[in-house]
């Protein structure tokens, strides 16, 4: 178990690398990359070394194993018997595999790494956990035998056949009952399951890779930079498309005849403006919109930026967050046409005349 | 074995009298606190169900329902199971008779206080923590009576060694009390209003690190001892193993006071804080999750008798329920995953899958058992209990699947921008496609309450028909003076046979994580950095500011923009630590139900307020807030003005001399201005109406940092 343990912790730290990495870059440019570090080389090579020096040391242990003398003539007859069929089922338990036909690798973006050598290191490092695999079987197999427990075994049996909960099966649970009791309430000395052990240790893997990664690599970017880049990129892709669709002029405002348009700028209206400005443009809260006195300047232009900007000291929200630039301009239409049209209940007039 | 020497038994007798009071006590609370619920759940499709009255409105009942959920409801529950499962694990009597009734009728008349103080809008504005300090020193002294009855009780033990229930007693004990002096510590004014001793991002740490730790140690660690008495007890189990007990229990106190600023993810409060809540709050899933696999497979071999036994499928459920909760809570601790549940009812989901399911099936399932045994009889009616089971377990689904839906739903559409670069939803919208949801939520909690009071029928007919013994003959030999261990023991046995060291230990492990998260935010200046334009309020703004508090509106309204552009683009520019330097209490707020209002200040007329304020539709079509009419016919109290700014002060707001001594002039002079602003717009109201205050505070919010900006452009 000991050993499984290593392995154990160098593949949670790859993953949890890995995980970490592309949960945070997503959004990232490759040029961000420039500043480099740690590249996944790196973590591969450290990687590769590491399952290295386990696979010698749990050679090391099987040597020793076979050359004791009390095993060897048990071994004899049963190792005979064995065989290897079943080390094809690997090939399917790495999915990884049957990607590789992707033309770039998944962190191609990220690292000076050629295609070439990513895969190449993917593979020597699926070849040590082959290796190391095979190592792991041989030794719990052997270490069965001498015990003389003849258990079914089979070549998945390092993986699959940890009793997940590795708890003592009720029937034999008395062995393990400790003898105190509270209230007639009995403890069992189970062991801690060994998923819930490693699960643990993950989740501290996890958080002081987590920090190093925001407080001492500066890998991930805090909430103040990562707005930024937010902003940035939004600018950007709302610039490209109003560059394409763009309609509204906002130096040259033309009033939309279209009625449907200014149908549809009167529904506008009544939803985002009639609250302030009455549901007829009557003023109440907000100033009277169908008289000819304007605080702000009554030309489509005038209006337009009215809206759009707003005159926030005055309690007129700017709309340019909420409200298209078309949009803004049927709004601005609607306006227009209800000049003069004199509703009920009418505000004074505010501000100064404006003539066309 | 010489049974005559050294075990001679003792005959004592157990009082099951306290049990039964605390008993009924859960039971009566545990049906208020839910209809409380209800009311505000129902509120929120039918707003005219506030009656237009204070005591009734969301804002008011909302922290009676969560206070009476929490303390009256589960905390009646905790010190029911505790009673009854202290006297018998530590085989003796409670300490004292005395402290007992002191305990239970301390508890239920802080109760009273607290449901009495808030409806009538005396609250402290710190949530789960709203009760004013006299009910806080009230708290204290009764915890430390409980406390002081529980740890005697350990002392004149029959028992050797305490159980892992009573290690989870003794923790709960010793961080309650820690998290509610911390977080209390409170400036009187008079005798129900004060104000919270730190300010701004700092009282947004304490308040979090009290809050969540709230969740941690009144409603996890009491339960999970329950639960380690109980579940075995009821399944006739051994416990399943003895060394996970020690290690999540340990993992499980320690990690726990660190994840406060989880709830804090994307605010003002500084990036390494921050960091510390998400990691620790992932450290946080296996020490949560050995108790469930603890409580899960020490049903292992007795699964057949959870078919049978129906107190044992309530307890399955929340055993469950509690893991899920676990599981969840760290994962919305993530920031990718905060930045979408945060402010929504995702948040309401969550919460309620642990209320309702662990500690409101536990609690139940706790009842079925030990309400039977109490009145020596059987159960009325298994069939009752049954449908109990089924119907409230449809009811947590029926409560937590719309909550979930609604809540990524809502944020979906809060962060929804057209390709020209417009947010698509008005805020409004997005209350509007919550109503369903609300609805729905609503139905869920009817049926959850139905199945509990098909319980108390249940429980009720079950003490009718059964005899109740109050003093329950018992006997054990007396405790050896000196132990002595025979050969090979646990390490961890030599403290669980000193309960006083366990106390101390216990204490320290709690105190490691705030101290490291305290200290540095009170004490590194660039945690906050200043902003010179923000101001202190005005004695009319600060009179508004306490009609916020007092009306809850930090329960539908959050003060904290977060830096990302769906916000910044809604509401204005993300909101900064020093701008929140003179609040106390800070009102960042955990829920929109209403927008932000960060920066509402100059965003709307006065008199859109005012029409607002009267009749929220009238200016918001849709809206589902109450209306406030008592605010336009309340005069403001000016009675205790200068007090609060003198209290202020003294906490270190830079009022000054002439400030407070021209208090009242400076406030009507800006209520005069108020006053003429409305005149305008042809709204005629006298200055002294509490609504002028309010309005001026909600005009000021935010508009410090606009100042700073002008006085750029100016030396530019």
């Amino acid at each position: 178990m000991k050993n499984n343990k290593n392995l154990i912790y160098a593949v949670a730290f790859a993953f949890m690398y890995q995980t970490s990495y592309s949960e945070s870059t997503t959004n990232l440019q490759k040029q961000d990359l420039s500043q480099g570090f740690p590249d996944i080389l790196w973590l591969m090579v450290v990687l590769i070394i590491i399952l290295l020096i386990i696979i010698l040391s749990l050679s090391k242990v099987l040597r020793n194993l076979y050359q004791s003398d009390a095993v060897a003539e048990k071994l004899k007859e049963k190792i005979r018997q064995k065989h290897l069929s079943g080390g094809f089922l690997l090939f399917f338990l790495f999915p990884g595999l049957t990607k590789a036909a992707e033309p770039q690798n998944p962190f191609y973006q990220y690292s000076l790494l050629s295609n070439y050598s990513f895969y190449f290191l993917c593979f020597v490092i699926l070849a040590e956990l082959v290796v190391l695999y095979f190592l792991l079987y041989k030794i719990k197999s052997t270490l069965n035998i001498l015990s003389g427990k003849e258990t079914e075994e089979n070549l998945l049996s390092p993986v699959f056949n940890i009793n997940l909960a590795e708890a003592v099966p009720v029937e034999r649970e008395h062995e393990i009952l400790f003898d105190h009791e509270y209230d007639g309430i009995r403890e069992l000395d189970n062991n801690l399951p060994l998923w819930w052990k490693y699960g643990f240790y993950v989740t501290i893997v996890f958080s002081a890779i987590y920090l190093l990664r925001y407080h001492v690599l500066y890998d991930n970017l805090l909430q103040e930079d990562e707005y930024k880049r937010e902003m940035e990129i939004a600018k950007k892709e709302v610039d490209e498309y109003l560059k394409k669709y763009s309609t509204v002029d906002e130096n040259n405002i033309v009033a939309l005849t279209d009625p449907d348009k200014i149908n549809e700028g009167k529904e506008l209206y009544i939803a985002n403006c009639a609250a302030c400005h009455g549901r007829n443009g009557e003023g109440s809260v907000g100033p009277n919109l169908t008289d000819a006195y304007w605080l702000h300047g009554g030309s489509m232009k005038d209006i337009y930026r009215s809206i759009r900007y707003g005159w926030v000291e005055k309690g007129m929200k700017a709309w340019k967050d909420d409200l298209s630039q078309m949009q803004i301009l049927q709004i601005t239409s609607f306006i227009k046409s209800i000049q003069n049209s004199n509703p009920p209940n009418a505000k004074e007039p505010q501000g100064e005349l404006y003539r066309e | 074995m010489n049974q005559e020497s050294s075990t001679k038994n003792e005959t004592f007798y157990y009082d099951n009298q306290i049990v039964k009071m605390f008993g009924i006590a859960t039971i009566v609370w545990g049906v208020v606190g839910m209809l409380a619920g209800l009311l505000i759940a129902f509120q929120l499709y039918f707003p005219a169900l506030s009656f237009e009255l204070p005591y009734t409105t969301f804002g008011r009942v909302r922290p009676i329902h969560t206070n009476g959920i929490i303390f009256a409801f589960v905390g009646n529950g905790i010190f029911l199971g505790v009673y009854y499962s202290l006297q018998r694990l530590l085989k003796t009597r409670m300490y004292s008779d005395l402290l007992s009734r002191l305990h239970f009728w301390g508890w239920q008349l802080i109760i009273v206080l607290a449901a009495l103080t808030l409806a009538l809008g005396f609250t402290t504005g710190k949530e789960y923590a709203e009760l004013e300090w006299p009910i806080d020193i009230l708290i204290t002294v009764v915890w430390v009576i409980f406390g002081w009855n529980m740890f005697f009780t350990i002392l004149r033990r029959r028992e050797q060694h305490l159980y892992v229930a009573i290690w989870f007693y003794i923790a709960t004990f010793i961080t309650v009390a820690m998290l509610h002096i911390v977080n209390s510590i409170e400036f009187p004014v008079h005798l129900l209003k004060s104000y919270s001793w730190y300010a701004g991002m700092q009282d947004a740490m304490v308040q979090w690190w009290y809050g969540h730790n709230a969740v941690a140690f009144f409603l996890t660690t009491p339960y999970l001892g329950l639960m380690y008495y109980f579940l075995p007890k009821a399944a006739n189990r051994p416990v399943f193993s003895y060394r996970l007990s020690i290690i999540h229990f340990w993992a499980l106190i320690f990690i726990y006071i660190w994840a406060g600023p989880h709830h804090l993810l994307y605010t003002a409060t500084p990036d390494w804080a921050q960091s510390l809540g998400v990691v620790f709050s992932v450290m946080l899933i296996a020490p949560s999750w050995g108790g469930m696999i603890n409580g899960l497979l020490t049903l292992r071999g007795a699964w057949d008798r959870v078919r049978e036994q129906v107190e044992l499928k309530f307890m399955v459920v929340a055993v469950t329920a509690y893991g899920m909760a676990t599981f969840e809570g760290p994962m919305l601790s993530l920031k990718t995953v905060n930045a979408i549940s945060h402010y929504t009812d995702w948040t309401i989901g969550h919460a309620h899958i642990g209320g309702l399911g662990w500690n409101g099936f536990l609690t139940f399932g706790i009842l079925y058992w030990l309400i039977p045994r109490l009145y020596r009889t059987e159960l009325y009616s298994k069939a009752l209990a049954n449908y109990h089971f089924w119907i409230g377990t449809i009811g947590i689904v029926l409560y937590a699947i719309p909550m979930y839906w609604a809540g990524f739903m809502q944020s979906a559409m809060w962060k929804e921008f057209t390709p020209e670069g417009q947010l698509k939803w008005q805020f409004m919208d997005t209350v509007t496609a919550m109503k369903p949801f609300y609805l729905l939520r609503a139905l869920g909690g009817v049926l959850y309450l139905t199945g509990t009071i098909l319980m108390v029928y249940n429980l009720w007919k079950t003490m009718a028909k059964g005899n109740f013994l109050a003093q329950e003959e018992a006997s054990a030999p007396p405790l050896q003076q000196h132990f002595s261990n025979h050969g090979k023991e646990h390490w961890h046995r030599w403290i669980e046979r000193r309960p006083v060291q366990f106390l101390l230990v216990s204490l320290i492990v709690v105190a490691i994580g705030g101290v490291i998260e305290f200290i540095p935010t009170f004490l590194i200046k660039s945690n906050i950095p200043t902003i010179a334009t923000v101001k202190p309020y005005t004695p009319l703004e600060l009179t508004g500011r306490d009609i916020y508090i007092r009306e809850g509106c930090y329960t539908c309204h959050s003060q904290m923009i977060r830096p990302f552009r769906s916000e910044t683009a809604r509401y204005g520019e993300y909101s900064k630590a020093g701008e929140f330097v003179y609040d106390h209490p800070f009102q960042w707020g955990s829920k929109r139900t209403g927008p932000d209002l960060a920066r509402v200040g100059g965003k709307y007329p006065d008199s859109w307020h005012f029409n607002h304020m009267l009749d929220p539709v009238s200016m918001a079509p849709n809206s589902i807030m109450p209306p406030y009419p008592w605010l336009f016919t309340n005069k403001m109290d000016l009675k205790y003005l200068v007090p609060k700014i003198k209290a202020l002060k003294r906490m270190g707001v830079p009022y000054t001399d002439s400030d407070i001594e021209n208090a009242e002039k400076i406030l009507k002079k800006q209520a005069d201005s108020i006053v003429n602003n409305l005149k305008k717009d042809k709204i005629n109201i006298t200055n002294d109406k509490e609504i002028i205050a309010l309005i001026a505070y909600l005009q000021r919010l935010g508009t410090d940092i606009k100042k700073e900006k002008n006085l750029v452009t100016q030396s530019n």
